[in-house]
């Protein structure tokens, strides 16, 4: 039988990859990926709270919503990572640095 | 108020400003036209002479003062103006007028020299001073021209500035009567403290106590002793030979040495018993000194001026001891004879004199003259005897009244006519040198007229005409004299005592000895030995130690006090540097590294900030979970 506190964990743990993949890799296509993790681990948390109250179905319908939003906004998030990339021949955020001081 | 406006007389300003604007023109157009100065000077100084001469005609007798305010101290008024005596035209004309014979023959004894006009220029400068001094109503004026005259003799005494013995004794002159000035200057403060007044005639008028004429008249005596080469202060004038010989016959007859006995004539009435008293002495010791220095010198300029000193002396005691007019005929007198004298004497040393070597002034090697310059020999001897008091001269005259006046004291008399017996004597030594057979040999120039024209005025003005129309009466002469008695039986005495003085040299000098007294016996050596030990060498002294003082602790103390200055300035340095500057550099520091690490965190990378978003998330939920657990 699996405990909601062990679900907690699998979501906590996602959260830590996502952040990790969302803080220290380079390209913009992979921090969006990161950035599903995330909102996955609150997909879970969302169920599992659910689960306390079984009779009825926020947690899950909030889960379907999320993935809904989720799906819209990798769709505008690989957009404007196509855009950026075609604007500026890369898509590493590190090097799309135009609005910083000069040195 | 000492401002007395009636006595306003044209001619007084006239008289003064004359030779005052020919030492003015010498500046504005000498350095164009130099040699027109001497001429200039000349026509001047004879206009001068003329208003003086109007003055005398004027002022027969009586006084009148003319003055106008000065400067005020307070309530008192310093007035500047004339008073004019039959004393004073008198002296202002004798001034004028040997000025003006000394300006004729300079014309030809400086012709050919360098800085003639300047000489010129000084001898207007000099009568003017000399005639301000004369004629001067408020003490203080006659200070200031007092000055003048020292001023004028230092630039004429000093004229041959090439010369060191010249510059020497110009120095010499002027440092000796600074002494004589101090004397001036505190009588003027004793008069001021105790009569409040410099005003002559306020003076004459007033009442004055023995002590403060005790005071005031020693310290007068002071000034004249330094003016007129009196005792301890002669030596400077045998020095100030070393000047021209016309500037030697302006300074010894008319005016810087007569200045002192002028002055001791005007304030007699400030002397008391007591200081009268010591002016005699004064003064009969310096016959006695400047007749013995005539004696041993063969210098001939340098005799002529022993013998100024000796007659000054006699001045002085004559004033001290019988009157001041009988003092002040003397002084006239001598004023033409020594004039006359010094004259005669640089137109016999221009004749053996040869350019560009030094002139011959040794009376052992001016003798023969008489064949070649017979007139200005006899002109010579003529002064010579006024200056002996031959009978039927000026010097005989001026020497009467000086005796008669005394007579009635033995002491003094005697004293009196010792000194002519030595003026006798030296005379005669002096004539028999000059009459002695021209030697194989001797080259001589003549003397251009106009060096002879002023010879022959001045001796005519030391026969008895100079001073009265009788040879024997002053009855009939000067306005100033007129009162003046002289006693038959002082005639015969004193044509003894010539006849004796003659006879005397005589009897030593009839062979001319070459040699005079040994070195020692000179009064010259007495007096400068004296000055050396008593005067320069403390003086030196004096100023070495000072000079040590200076420089060991003043000096010291200046290092001390400046090392200690640095020291101090650069701990202040140090601090400024390191504790203000400091804190200064520290805030921009402090600022600067706050802005880098700020600006650093700022780093235009989106992974960073959200890092920094993250971290900040985790710790604020630290810190609520931590709240949480301590609730």
């Amino acid at each position: 039988m699996i405990a909601t506190h062990h679900i907690f964990v699998l979501s906590a743990l996602l959260l830590s990859v996502g952040l990790f993949v969302l803080l220290t890799k380079r390209n913009a296509i992979v921090l969006l990926m990161g950035l599903e993790l995330i909102l996955n681990a609150a997909n879970l948390n969302l169920i599992a709270f659910n689960r306390l109250y079984a009779d009825a179905l926020h947690g899950e319908t909030m889960a379907v919503f999320v993935m809904v939003i989720a799906v819209c906004e990798a769709a505008v998030g690989v957009a404007l990572v196509l855009r950026v990339y075609r604007h500026y021949a890369t898509a590493v955020p590190d090097q799309i640095n135009q609005l910083k001081d000069p040195s | 108020m000492n401002v007395a406006t009636t006595g306003w007389n044209v001619w007084v300003p006239l008289a003064l400003a004359l030779p005052l604007v020919s030492f003015v023109i010498r500046y504005l157009i000498g350095h164009r036209y130099g040699w027109v100065v001497p001429l200039l000077a000349t026509a001047f100084l004879l206009a001068g002479w003329v208003c003086a001469t109007v003055l005398l005609v004027g002022h027969s007798h009586g006084t009148s003062t003319f003055s106008l305010p000065w400067f005020s101290m307070g309530a008192d008024v310093i007035s500047v103006g004339w008073q004019l005596s039959p004393r004073s035209v008198t002296m202002l004309w004798a001034v004028y007028t040997i000025s003006l014979l000394v300006h004729i023959y300079s014309i030809g004894y400086m012709a050919g020299e360098a800085g003639t006009a300047r000489y010129f220029a000084w001898l207007g400068f000099f009568t003017f001073a000399m005639g301000g001094l004369v004629v001067s109503s408020n003490l203080l004026v006659t200070f200031c021209c007092w000055e003048l005259v020292g001023l004028s003799s230092y630039r004429l005494i000093g004229h041959w500035r090439e010369r060191p013995a010249a510059s020497a004794a110009a120095t010499q002159a002027f440092l000796v009567n600074r002494v004589g000035d101090l004397g001036f200057l505190v009588a003027l403060m004793f008069l001021w403290s105790q009569a409040g007044t410099w005003e002559i005639s306020a003076l004459v008028s007033m009442p004055h106590s023995d002590e403060l004429k005790t005071a005031v008249g020693l310290c007068l005596l002071l000034a004249v002793a330094g003016k007129s080469a009196q005792f301890p202060l002669l030596h400077w004038l045998p020095d100030a030979m070393a000047g021209p010989t016309p500037v030697s016959a302006l300074i010894h007859a008319a005016t810087m040495v007569a200045a002192g006995v002028y002055l001791f004539v005007q304030l007699h009435f400030l002397f008391s018993a007591d200081a009268l008293a010591v002016a005699a002495v004064v003064g009969l010791v310096t016959v006695f000194v400047g007749g013995w220095g005539a004696l041993t010198q063969f210098d001939l300029k340098k005799i002529l001026a022993y013998s100024t000193i000796s007659q000054l002396g006699l001045m002085v005691a004559g004033v001290a001891l019988a009157s001041p007019e009988a003092g002040f005929t003397h002084l006239l007198a001598h004023a033409f004879f020594k004039a006359g004298l010094f004259l005669t004497a640089g137109a016999l040393i221009h004749a053996v004199s040869h350019h560009g070597r030094a002139p011959q002034q040794d009376i052992r090697h001016l003798s023969g003259l008489w064949s070649s310059h017979r007139a200005v020999v006899i002109c010579f001897m003529v002064c010579a005897a006024s200056l002996a008091g031959v009978p039927f001269t000026s010097g005989f005259l001026s020497k009467e009244v000086l005796l008669s006046q005394v007579g009635n004291h033995p002491v003094y008399f005697g004293l009196m006519a010792a000194s002519s017996l030595l003026t006798s004597l030296y005379c005669a030594r002096l004539v028999m040198y000059l009459l002695a057979p021209r030697p194989a040999g001797l080259v001589t120039h003549p003397i251009p007229p106009i060096m002879v024209l002023p010879v022959f005025v001045l001796s005519l003005g030391s026969l008895f005409i100079g001073l009265s129309r009788s040879p024997f009466s002053l009855q009939s002469g000067w306005p100033v004299f007129a009162t003046e008695t002289l006693a038959p039986w002082v005639a015969f005495v004193s044509t003894g005592l010539l006849i004796l003085g003659v006879g005397l040299a005589w009897r030593l000098y009839r062979h001319r000895p070459e040699q005079g007294p040994s070195e020692s016996w000179i009064p010259h050596t007495w007096l400068d030995s004296v000055q050396k030990h008593l005067v320069l060498t403390p003086a030196l002294r004096l100023s070495k130690a000072t000079d040590q003082v200076d420089q060991r602790w003043l000096d010291g103390i200046l290092h001390a006090a400046s090392y200690g200055y640095v020291a101090f300035s650069f701990v202040i340095g140090w601090v400024d540097r390191v504790f203000v500057d400091g804190l200064v550099s520290m805030v921009t520091t402090v600022a600067q590294g706050g802005g880098k690490l700020f600006r650093a965190l700022v780093n235009g990378k989106i992974q960073s900030y959200l890092t920094w978003g993250m971290l900040a998330l985790l710790s604020f939920m630290v810190w609520m979970l931590y709240q949480l657990a301590h609730r």
